[in-house]
């Protein structure tokens, strides 16, 4: 009864939550055998229907409101907006990284169960990335902080308060308060940092210790324009995308956005010519792995290439100012290498005026100052690069967290309150910085997790995760969104910011009023209508102008920039890029961020860590990443235990063979070796100091952290370790299982196997699920694994049970090299039950525990299985998935991430995916109750991708998108001479370049012999 | 003596040497019977402390898997059968010979398998009970194995899947296995009599009940020669069909390196192999443990290596036949699937199976080495080995690399799985001993039979009814009197 609001409010589903009080109980809610007619007497959503939407935000936002509990009783009057097994939506914003996608969370019977992307928001467009979705585990995470501490002793919150005050009162003038914080992208907060930092004076730093950061790309506009920014890239525009080491769909800042972006740019290409993305970069990364082009060089050869980008592109514009660059660059004798594909891009960048974008991740000034530059040249400012539109995540500043560290090592500091940063765990010299720490007369921890910081600092205070959060979030400057909670916080925590609201004896203490006042400012919407839309609703220009006046340390939009010639101080930097010394010898070392586990911010959530890295298909580990070449020389291979020597320290990590890897480039995780005093044998420690020892190593320069670029000695020690991969194989032997194509012709070519069948046909009555995935869209970010994993009680394994492969994935994403190995195109394939209409997996099951649905699913029944395993061996997509142990859940607070539509599997029976037969049931519910004849659904993996690459929906229906996408020629469905009739079809992948069709999935024998063999 | 020399100088060279020496035949009974009556040795102490010990440590390790989970072993979500289901086709192959000897060559009147028969069928049952238990265990719920059965149950009823073979398996090895049970027990019958006869006391009785009462009529051992010759007929077809059943596992699936139709002969051939040469294995150890060379004899030992010989070459013209179709298909899968098996990961599996199936038996080519108690003895050892080998080959190695390269893993056994085996070996001869201890490990009456065909097979030989000397030979029903049989014989 609630389709239309449905429909007219995608982000808000209040299915059943409108009914009139009674109507809900009287009648049946679930028509289970079509018996559509009794409830067909339901009102479609009125406009009182609405109202109590309405009512129902503002009831739940009071529910789940921290207060003291005043009566309980149970319901004797149900509550209208809450139904028994039945879920309700509430549109929120994503916490877990400072992107701030927008999210739906499903809530059912008080908790949330599933974290879904919002389609109504304009960035992340209803994706959501793994660390994302995995957000809900942390939510569950029994070894959370579960209440405040003063010098590691049980503290109520009264005393905490009391301590805090108390130590702020005895402050000596001379001494400084710092609040040091991972990103801040919430304005309010900032607002209540801002008022409770200044009655003393105080500094706010914020730093997330991230490879990623784009520190250096602001600082060159500051040099450039004297503003510091970082603009918003519009990939939608981008004929032509240049990236110089930089990870703009995997592990940059926003990848959710620039996925969907640059999916939607693709899939445009039919109409409006394909769009080339070309990658330069030392280790292989998603966005590499996904370009069209691609070649490796290291961070100085990078550097060079992008001042010689910039030296062509001015001399050829002839433009203001181009003398200048001329002669800044003069010192750049040296032609960079693959000088014929160089020249080649700058004709087409020059070709591409304002539809082309240079991005880099670079720290080094001189890249980041001459990409800005280029892009200034060709125009792009205003088209493919929003300079309106500053991005305010990860603004980390590297000089502010120096000053810091400076004082406190001077003794001044008097106190110092992190938030939401294991400064300890993760800093050079951590242990001193601990001590430091724990000297200060104040030292508190504002966090979720115990971690060396808060071993460290007296007073912890324990926070709440996000789904208990209320929150604002401005990750650009015109979006601002509100985050609610959808559960009553687990645990005896507090908001972190409403510690700052309570210390600083503000009038407002409460954090959601504080909150709400502050919206209130500056938008005139209705709260609770903002609520319900997340913020969405809010008059955007508005919201930015008026937040930003107030906010401690963020910039003001920044004008129109004009072509003028670059400042002296921004050509002084162009001439120190040659004055770096180029790496001899040894090999550099780069210190990257892994998809799943990024800089360690999340290393301690079991589903993230777990996730294979899209590239390595490594889980768990962290490894050194070392080109097949250099393997070869050195003798290693998957698992040998190297040595990594810099000037301070020598430390050993086990390494993964990585084709696409320059030779001279061995790149370290920094995600790993977090510690973790709730399970210390969680991360092997040895490793987690060797990390930390890398990262200090390559954080510890004069000029700031050079991530990249940094010179090391590698040898291998001659020992393996184990190596938990869920991949071994890396190339696809030249079977056609994996297609791509050249722009100039799509058409996969693939032997026609004739249609023999001997068995009848099947009647195949409507619907017929079917499924297309869209390689072209797909970047392999595994957004869609943890999505599958949370919505089907997907079971976390372990590392041990990793390294055997046990994998419990129903979704995988294969990831395969092709052609040679040091510089092979990837292809990422994601795999799922196919739901063979003839599949090879019913006949064989002696007990007839998986069979044939009449809606052409391939029905496995937990509870008739005796686990003989003999469909999994006949699957020969083996997307089959055994329970080798009782993998479920124990712990009390765990077990509250299940999804209740979904069965928990026991031991010894077999499992796979479903296409979310519990999404469709409900569907079909609801359809037959409303008497309509069709339904759509949507599975859990096709809702989370930020590309939008997966497309399902009822193949019988002709104008359906199975139907018309099948009929593409990229179409080809894998195995399909095996005559199972897989239900699932794949779109091939397109390479815009001249030469992609003839590789196709063809191995040349030097990629055989690395890249991983078992 | 000396007229039992010229006996042996005019009859049938058929009979030849069966039983050298032609002893009475109260000699026979006293010679087979002797060592149960007697009691064991060392040597059978010895032997049975160890067979007792490895079941002990199958039996821990049962129950740990059952009760853990099977993710004790080593396998993963590729590679979904490993060492059980081999062990579990290996054993099955060797439970082949004793019911090929029983009844096919008894059908086809070879009357050298008499002395031989009796220990053969014995093996036939531990091996098909050792093999009968890794498809139960290997499970992921062994406690729900019943559901395999069709029978009208509460739960539905639900019926099982007649299109799995693993439910023909389920027909194929219950129904040998019973056959084979009974046609074994059957044979016992007037034995255990024998015994009963001999042994006083509460063994006795034990022997007494055994024989179900067994009186030596006329009628009684006319009512035993239908049955047995019913038996035989209905095992025969049995012992190819089982095989040919339990190679649709695979053969019917649609994996490379399993999906041929080349299997089925390919299997039986294959099973008479490792049954002969699990046969040879044990008779020369019963042999020499039991002390009954003269009713082994060189030239049992022979014939079975000519066997060997020639199913060695049937299973070596597959291996080559197997390797031509793959290159033959141009199919990639499949050729990739057999020149893996050779050159991949687990390519020396596949060597030792070819060396030990193809190349070990060649030695047979020569009298003196069919005669070689010692040769034959590591040889049969060797073709064991060998064939197990081609189990884990056609099994793990196909599974291992099949159709998606993303999901090939290696598989390497956990020393649980390891443990399981060798408790099956620890089951397999802790039975096998207890029965060569307690039940007569050669036949009676069967050998008397032959014996008196010896005396008199110039006579016979030429128009004899395979099976009517023993519907004739009503005597020494009780095994005591010589002169009984010789009168009734006359």
């Amino acid at each position: 009864m609630s389709k239309h609001v449905h429909d007219d409010r995608p982000w808000i589903k209040l299915d059943s939550d409108l009914q009139p009080e009674h109507a809900a109980f009287a009648e049946p809610e679930w028509a289970e055998q079509g018996d559509g007619a009794e409830s067909s007497g339901k009102l479609a959503t009125s406009r009182r229907g609405f109202l109590t939407a309405l009512g129902l935000s503002a009831a739940s936002m009071a529910a789940c409101e921290r207060l003291p509990v005043r009566r309980a009783m149970p319901y004797l009057i149900p509550p209208d907006d809450i139904t028994p097994g039945v879920p309700a939506y509430y549109a929120s914003t994503c916490l877990a990284c400072s992107a701030n996608c927008g999210t739906l969370v499903k809530v059912l019977d008080g908790r949330p169960v599933k974290l879904e992307g919002n389609p109504e928001h304009p960035i992340s467009r209803g994706g959501l990335c793994a660390i994302g979705q995995a957000d809900l585990r942390a939510l569950y995470d029994p070894t959370r902080l579960q209440a405040p501490t003063i010098d590691g002793q049980a503290a109520t919150w009264d005393d905490v308060d009391g301590r805090v005050r108390q130590r702020l009162a005895q402050v000596a003038a001379g001494q400084s308060i710092y609040v040091v914080s991972a990103s801040i992208t919430s304005p309010s907060a900032r607002r209540a940092i801002g008022t409770f930092l200044a009655p003393y004076g105080g500094t706010l730093v914020e730093h997330d210790l991230d490879p990623q950061s784009p520190s250096a790309a602001r600082d060159a506009y500051r040099v450039l324009d004297g503003m510091p920014l970082q603009p918003a890239l519009d990939l939608e525009q981008v004929d032509l995308l240049v990236g110089l080491g930089a990870d703009p769909f995997g592990t940059g800042p926003d990848p959710v956005g620039n996925t969907a972006a640059w999916a939607a740019r693709r899939r445009a290409g039919e109409h409006y010519g394909p769009p080339r993305h070309v990658q330069i970069e030392g280790s292989l990364s998603l966005s590499g792995a996904n370009a069209d082009q691609r070649w490796a060089a290291t961070a100085a050869e990078r550097e060079q290439i992008a001042l010689w980008i910039l030296g062509e592109v001015a001399n050829r514009l002839g433009v203001t100012g181009a003398a200048e660059i001329g002669t800044a660059l003069a010192g750049l004798s040296e032609t960079p290498p693959h000088e014929a594909d160089l020249v080649e891009i700058v004709d087409a960048l020059i070709g591409a005026p304002g539809r082309c974008l240079v991005v880099s991740s670079s720290e080094r000034s001189a890249e980041q100052i001459a990409v800005a530059l280029t892009n200034r040249l060709l125009g792009n400012e205003g088209h493919t690069l929003n300079l309106e539109r500053s991005m305010l995540a990860q603004r980390g500043s590297d000089a502010a967290l120096a000053a810091f560290r400076d004082e406190l090592a001077a003794g001044t500091v008097g106190a110092a309150i992190i938030v939401d940063l294991d400064l300890v765990g993760r800093s050079p010299d951590g242990e001193a910085l601990g001590g430091q720490l724990a000297a200060l007369p104040l030292s508190v921890a504002v966090a979720t997790r115990p971690s060396a910081s808060t071993a460290a600092c007296q007073i912890v205070a324990a926070a709440h995760q996000g789904q208990e959060r209320w929150a604002d979030a401005q990750p650009r400057q015109d979006l601002s969104t509100l985050a609610q909670p959808t559960i009553r916080p687990i645990f005896d925590t507090r908001d972190p910011w409403e510690n700052f609201l309570t210390w600083s004896g503000s009038a407002t203490s409460q954090w959601r009023e504080f909150l709400q006042q502050s919206w209130a400012a500056n938008d005139a919407t209705d709260w609770p209508e903002l609520v319900r839309t997340a913020g969405l609703s809010a008059a955007v220009g508005q919201t930015e102008a008026a937040h930003d006046v107030e906010m401690v340390g963020s910039e003001p939009p920044r004008p129109q920039n004009q072509l003028a010639a670059p400042s002296a101080a921004a050509l002084q930097v162009l001439t120190t890029a040659s004055q770096q010394p180029a790496v001899s010898g040894a090999v550099e070392i780069e210190i990257i961020t892994e998809v799943s586990c990024r800089n360690g911010s999340h290393a301690a959530n079991p589903w993230l860590r777990e996730l294979p890295d899209p590239l390595t298909r490594v889980s768990w580990a962290g490894c050194a990443r070392v080109a097949p070449s250099r393997a070869r020389d050195l003798g290693i291979e998957d698992g040998s235990v190297v040595e990594l020597a810099t000037e301070g320290a020598v430390v050993t990590m086990p390494a993964v063979v990585l084709p696409g890897q320059h030779p001279d480039v061995v790149a370290v995780p920094a995600g790993y070796g977090i510690w973790d005093e709730a399970d210390p044998d969680s991360v092997d420690p040895a490793r987690a100091e060797a990390v930390a020892q890398l990262v200090a190593y390559a954080a510890d320069t004069d000029q700031g952290p050079q991530w990249r670029g940094r010179s090391v000695q590698l040898t291998n020690t001659g020992r393996t370790s184990v190596v938990p991969r869920i991949q071994i194989h890396a190339k696809t032997e030249g079977r056609p299982i994996i297609h791509q194509v050249s722009a100039h012709d799509e058409a996969v070519h693939v032997p026609h196997h004739p249609d023999a069948d001997l068995w009848e046909a099947r009647d195949e009555p409507s619907p017929q699920w079917g499924m297309v995935i869209d390689l072209d869209a797909c970047v392999g970010c595994a957004g869609c694994v943890v999505a599958c994993q949370a919505e089907n009680n997907i079971p976390v394994v372990g590392a041990d049970q990793m390294a055997r492969h046990r994998d419990m994935y129903w979704l995988r994403i294969d990831r395969y090299f092709v052609g040679d190995a040091d510089d092979p195109d990837v292809l990422f394939e994601p795999m799922l039950c196919a739901q063979c209409d003839h599949a090879p997996c019913e006949t064989v099951c002696p007990v007839a525990a998986t069979v044939q649905s009449e809606d052409g699913l391939n029905q496995q029944i937990y509870n008739r299985c005796v686990g003989t395993r003999y469909c999994a061996n006949n699957c020969p997509y083996k997307v089959r998935r055994f329970n080798w142990f009782k993998f479920e859940p124990t712990d009390p607070i765990e077990r509250l991430v299940l999804n209740p539509d979904v069965v928990v599997r026991s031991r010894g029976v077999m499992e796979k995916c479903t296409f979310c037969v519990q999404r469709i049931q409900s569907e079909r519910i609801d359809a037959r109750r409303d008497g309509r004849p069709s339904f759509e659904v949507q599975t859990a993996c096709q809702q989370s991708c930020p590309a939008q690459a997966i497309s399902f929906g009822d193949s019988t229906d002709a104008d359906g998108p199975i139907a018309l996408l099948s009929d593409k020629p990229r179409a080809f469905q894998v195995l399909a001479e095996l005559g199972v009739k897989p239900s699932l079809t794949y779109m091939a992948r397109i390479r815009n370049r001249d030469d992609a069709g003839e590789h196709d999935t063809s191995d040349a024998p030097a990629a055989a012999e690395h890249g991983g063999t078992p | 003596m000396t007229e039992q020399h010229d006996v042996s100088q005019s009859m049938d060279p058929r009979f030849q040497e069966l039983i050298p020496g032609a002893p009475s035949l109260s000699e026979v009974t006293n010679e087979i019977a002797g060592p149960i009556e007697r009691g064991p040795g060392k040597l059978w102490w010895g032997a049975f402390a160890t067979a007792a010990s490895a079941l002990t440590l199958g039996v821990i390790l049962v129950a740990y898997t059952v009760g853990t989970g099977i993710g004790v072993w080593g396998l993963d979500r590729t590679v979904g059968w490993g060492w059980a289901i081999t062990n579990f086709v290996f054993w099955v192959g060797i439970g082949h010979a004793g019911t090929l000897i029983s009844a096919i060559l008894l059908l086809f009147r070879q009357r050298w398998r008499t002395s031989i028969a009796r220990a053969a069928e014995a093996m036939t049952i531990f091996a098909v009970m050792c093999a009968g238990i890794f498809p139960i265990i290997h499970m992921g719920r062994p406690w729900l194995a019943f559901w395999v059965f069709p029978y009208p149950n509460t739960r539905g009823p639900l019926w099982v899947n007649f299109r799995s073979p693993l439910l023909w398996d389920v027909f194929a090895i219950s129904t040998y296995f019973i056959v084979s049970l009974v046609f074994w027990y059957v044979g016992l019958l007037p034995d255990f009599a024998t015994m009963r006869d001999r042994v006083k006391g509460w063994r006795g009785r034990i022997y007494g009940w055994l024989s179900l009462g067994w009186d030596g009529s006329t009628k009684s051992w006319q009512r035993h020669e239908k049955t047995s010759l019913l038996l035989a007929a209905l095992a025969t077809p049995l012992v190819v069909s089982v095989h040919t059943i339990v190679s649709f596992d695979f053969a019917t699936s649609i994996l490379p390196g399993w999906h041929t139709t080349i299997l089925p002969p390919y299997f039986v051939a294959g099973a008479v192999f490792s049954g002969f040469a699990m046969v040879l294995t044990l008779l020369l150890m019963t042999r020499k443990l039991m002390h009954l060379e003269r009713y082994i004899t060189p030239d049992h030992l022979d014939k079975m290596a000519k066997v060997l010989l020639t199913t060695g070459m049937i299973v070596g013209f597959a291996y080559a036949t197997e390797l031509f179709i793959a290159w033959y298909s141009s199919n990639p899968y499949e050729r990739f699937a057999f020149w893996n098996r050779a050159f991949g990961p687990y390519g020396v599996g596949y060597w030792i199976m070819v060396f030990c199936n193809v190349v070990v038996p060649q030695v047979f080519w020569s009298a003196k080495a069919r005669r070689n108690v010692g040769l034959l003895f590591v040889a049969s050892i060797f073709v064991n080995i060998g064939m197990w080998f081609e189990r884990f080959n056609i099994i793990v190695i196909s599974l291992s690399r099949d159709f998606l390269p993303s999901s090939w893993t290696h598989y390497v056994p956990s020393m649980v799985e390891v443990g399981i085996l060798v408790g099956s070996f620890g089951l397999f001869f802790t039975c096998f001993l207890l029965f060569v201890r307690y039940a007569p490990v050669v036949s009676f009456h069967e050998v008397k039979v032959t014996l008196a065909e010896q005396k008199h097979g110039a006579h016979h030989a030429a128009d004899e009814d395979p099976v009517s000397p023993r519907s004739n030979w009503t005597g020494d029903t009780f095994g005591t009197s010589a002169s009984r049989t010789g009168g009734i014989q006359s």
